[in-house]
């Protein structure tokens, strides 16, 4: 018997407590930032922490266990976002951050908690995607494309949009307004 | 002339090895791109580093519960292909049976309908009162089509059955919610039992297996509560 070609043990209950501990926030901030909703957020945490538990023996110790298990909570993130609200090319979309969101707009927007949050708010579902993912959550664009089902093309264009219209808001996420 | 678009994909590293050397050249010889790359660089920073959302009180209680009990239902691999699909269908039954001797009380009743028709998530709390069977109703429909969803399972390639069982999942999640949210613990423990099988069917080899008990599940829940779900009467 070859003991050294053995697969490590998978984790268990306390590394999966440990990693909800260290990384349970962040899981939390990713799935928001992708959604825009909180209780979507927590769904999509609670899927996604239930897949990792099933396929943990998939887990090969490269990375930290959060870092893996966050991965697995921004893909739930993305199906449910998509459930809700599907992504659509939106190249033609307009350049300009809608200034004056209507009161419920604005009250939802306030709700999310953060300023960026906030500022998320303000783009299409398809740029704000992009920017999560790959300026919080440094996937590649061939990775977004593959995900979202859509074009390199694509991404960038919702991309540099979305970086945009984000740096005009600057002034105001620094000032806390 | 190199755009912020191009300093954008420079900086995110993806552009090829002669795009990236072009725009590295153009940075050390021209002062006004650099600059205009350091202003990048520095909002993108500003934007990364944005104060984090803490998750909600009691989220982190939730996600540690959920693996307690997951750890609790774990058994040895070796079991697998029996204990899952038995642990579920037992619970189910004893659920059907709990939910057929208890007395609904009207007023404790859901309009899940309207849950599912407006979002399949919902906030804890916003599930709406009525005073109609509409959450009977809702249920037969829900599992009325997830049984048709399950048994056309197979034929779906992985991408679209993945997408079908997170449908479900949230479907089924939100009915689970407002079932416990107005006190109807029996039914949110059927469907609790139908959510572990759920998360389950993506998880191994054995799926045929056990998406024909979890049709059958469906089924036999199904066939006891549609008939008290149609003799109600309707109200607007």
């Amino acid at each position: 018997m070859n003991f050294l070609s053995r697969s490590p043990r998978p984790p268990g209950e306390q590394a999966f407590h440990a990693a909800i501990e260290r990384g349970g926030d962040a899981w939390y901030a990713a799935c928001l930032r992708i959604t825009g909703d909180a209780a979507a957020a927590q769904d999509a945490v609670q899927d996604g922490l239930l897949r990792a538990w099933h396929r943990r023996e998939q887990f090969r110790g490269g990375a930290r266990l959060e870092t893996w298990i966050h991965r697995i909570t921004v893909n739930s993130a993305l199906t449910l976002h998509r459930q809700r609200q599907p992504l659509v090319d939106d190249d033609h979309a307009p350049e300009s951050v809608t200034p004056d969101p209507g009161p419920a707009e604005a009250l939802a927007h306030r709700q999310l908690g953060t300023r960026l949050e906030s500022a998320l708010g303000t783009l299409s579902p398809m740029e704000r995607t992009c920017f999560v993912l790959k300026h919080l959550e440094q996937w590649r664009l061939a990775e977004i494309a593959t995900e979202l089902d859509t074009a390199v093309g694509s991404v960038k264009q919702a991309l540099f949009r979305a970086t945009r219209k984000l740096r005009t808001q600057l002034p105001q996420l620094r000032s806390g307004t | 002339m190199i755009s912020d678009d191009t300093l954008l994909l420079y900086y995110g590293d993806e552009l090829d090895g002669a795009e990236s050397a072009q725009v590295e050249e153009a940075l050390q010889r021209d002062a006004e791109l650099a600059h205009r790359y350091q202003q990048l660089l520095s909002d993108l920073e500003q934007l990364r580093n944005q104060p984090v959302s803490p998750a909600p009180a009691g989220a982190h209680a939730a996600w540690h519960e959920m693996i307690s009990r997951q750890t609790a239902r774990s058994r040895p691999a070796g079991l697998a292909s029996w204990w899952q699909p038995a642990f579920a269908a037992a619970a189910g039954i004893v659920a059907v049976v709990l939910f057929l001797r208890m007395d609904p009380d009207p007023v404790q009743m859901v309009t899940a309908e309207r849950v599912l028709s407006a979002n399949p998530v919902v906030e804890p709390g916003t599930v709406p009162f009525a005073a109609t069977p509409s959450f009977s109703r809702g249920l037969v429909s829900y599992m009325q089509t997830t049984r048709s969803k399950l048994v056309e399972l197979d034929s779906e390639d992985t991408a679209a059955r993945e997408a079908i069982i997170a449908e479900i999942l949230a479907h089924n999640r939100a009915f689970e919610r407002a079932a416990t949210e107005h006190g109807v613990d029996d039914i949110a423990r059927v469907l609790r039992a139908f959510e572990q099988s759920l998360v389950n069917l993506g998880e191994n080899d054995e799926q045929r297996e056990r998406i024909d008990q979890l049709a059958f599940e469906y089924g036999a829940m199904l066939t006891r509560i549609a008939p008290r779900a149609s003799n109600q009467p309707y109200k607007l």
